[in-house]
């Protein structure tokens, strides 16, 4: 669905090179700190802005090269952009209609009205979360096979996300091979969504997991002074100081359970696992 | 484009302040008995909407999502030429109406066909006028492109004021040039026209979309 091999992005001093893919039937979620790199990813993978080297290929083209044809298919959230905010909601259903031949419109007023969203006031007067909504709605409605979704949940309350998240999780059953590239700075979107996960640092790809191994065998070990010094550190990816000694990550969680039975072992959680990344020391 | 040009229309069509200016001033005109005068502020503003709808579509960063919609970057910037002679063309029209309703209830007597070719010639200058800011406000965005096409229009205007001086500005000067213009075979002036607009609205469609194409979202 998308193939992001080397792109390479240079932004004064900001460095970008990244590969990753989304493989049809998948959630693929990229997960990093602000100003990591995921705007910039997305931009890319929507033709919006030129790599300065390698490949990005969506639906089989070069991003670059997409049709009118190839776009319909693409749903799309954007982080910082939307709509202009000085169309209503009335407005923006013949566009769509126009634009996307499979356009449900129904199923657009239908999710709207669901949402709360009124249909006549125009867009600028929206609250963030309204804005992120019909951002969403607009992106599911018009039978796309990939969502290319940023930051689809920033600025909702738990209940707005979790019914947005059902959204997708519904697009995802319409046809196998519907894919998903989705981002978001809430770990507990992705941890229960997403097939796959990236992690992106400073324009890098640092990790790639399938978000069971994350959960299941990644764990954070919580050690003092003389309990890190005895550890075997061969399964250790990164180590940070901590007021009680050391915290460590590992993808080996069993190894340490059976192995040292005295050492406080907290599950995998994607938050931490960000922390430990960006910030703990590699070994 | 149909797209793209039913969200030029919407907006358009939300811009209440812009009506109500455009009724009061109309309405101003046509019983001031500026037939001229209302054809061309009609067919101007009407026109120039699009270059409005630029910075529409700029407002909020929204041009990385209208440009991630199912259209290419050659039918964004044609369906900005084809909205502004569309809108330019109804308010030609509007204003055309508007000045035979007046002649209805007040009795002036206005030619059609005086009025048709003031329309013409209004649009002509309307589109070249969108022909030469638009790019700008492509390469540079709404506002900045602005500065620029009044830069360029302040250029021109010195241009032609050097131009009127050295020939004295005399009315004499001034009677002779009328009269040389006047002298001219219509048709191949007529010609010689519309293969300079031809030119310059080419022009302005090659440099548009050389700079949309490089353009980042």
């Amino acid at each position: 669905m998308l193939k992001i091999e080397h792109f390479i992005k240079n932004y004064g001093d900001f460095h970008m090179d990244c590969s990753m893919e989304v493989l049809p039937g998948r959630v693929t979620g990229l997960i990093g700190a602000n100003g990591a790199g995921k705007t910039t990813i997305f931009k890319a993978a929507l033709g919006l802005i030129s790599p300065d080297g390698g490949k990005i290929r969506i639906l089989g083209k070069d991003s670059r090269e997409l049709t009118k044809e190839d776009k319909r298919k693409i749903g799309v959230v954007l982080a910082d952009s939307g709509f202009s905010g000085y169309l209503t909601i009335r407005d923006i259903l013949p566009v769509l209609g126009s634009m996307y031949p499979k356009f449900d419109r129904a199923a657009f007023l239908g999710l709207c009205r669901r949402f709360g969203l009124p249909e006549k006031k125009q867009i600028r007067q929206f609250s963030t979360g309204m804005k992120v909504k019909l951002k969403v709605i607009s992106a599911v409605t018009h039978d796309a096979s990939l969502l290319v979704l940023d930051e689809p949940t920033a600025g909702l309350d738990v209940i707005a996300r979790e019914e947005l998240l059902e959204l997708i999780r519904e697009f995802m059953e319409k046809k196998e091979e519907n894919s998903v590239l989705i981002s978001s700075h809430i770990s507990s979107d992705l941890e229960g969504l997403c097939d796959d996960l990236y992690m992106i640092h400073k324009g890098r790809i640092i990790l790639h997991e399938d978000t069971d191994v994350l959960l299941s065998e990644y764990a954070l070990l919580k050690v003092d002074e003389e309990q890190f010094q005895k550890l075997d550190r061969q399964y250790l990816l990164s180590v940070k100081k901590e007021s009680y000694g050391y915290a460590c990550l590992t993808a080996q969680k069993q190894f340490y359970l059976e192995n040292y039975p005295g050492i406080v072992v907290e599950k995998g959680a994607i938050d931490e696992l960000i922390v430990m990344m960006e910030r703990g020391e590699k070994l | 484009m149909k797209g793209l040009l039913i969200k030029d229309f919407r907006l358009m069509a939300g811009q209440k302040r812009f009506f109500g200016a455009a009724v009061v001033f109309t309405v101003l005109f046509v019983f001031s008995g500026m037939a001229e005068m209302t054809i061309g502020y009609l067919t101007f503003i009407g026109a120039l909407f699009a270059l409005g709808t630029v910075s529409y579509d700029e407002f909020d960063n929204g041009n990385a999502f209208l440009f991630s919609l199912p259209f290419d970057r050659k039918e964004y910037l044609l369906e900005k030429y084809l909205f502004g002679l569309l809108t330019g063309v109804a308010g030609s029209l509007l204003a055309i109406l508007a000045v035979l309703a007046s002649s209805l209830v007040g009795g002036a007597e206005y030619h059609l066909g005086e009025m048709l070719l003031t329309s013409l010639a209004c649009l002509a200058v309307a589109s070249l006028a969108i022909a030469f800011i638009l790019p700008l406000q492509i390469k540079y965005g709404a506002e900045k492109g602005r500065y620029f096409a009044m830069g360029l229009y302040g250029i021109l205007f010195l241009l032609i004021f050097l131009a009127v001086k050295s020939s004295q500005g005399s009315p004499e000067s001034l009677e002779a040039a009328e009269a040389w213009f006047t002298s001219l075979d219509p048709i191949p002036v007529a010609i010689a026209a519309v293969l300079i607009y031809m030119t310059v609205m080419s022009a302005s469609y090659l440099v548009g979309m050389k700079i949309l194409e490089k353009k980042q979202f």
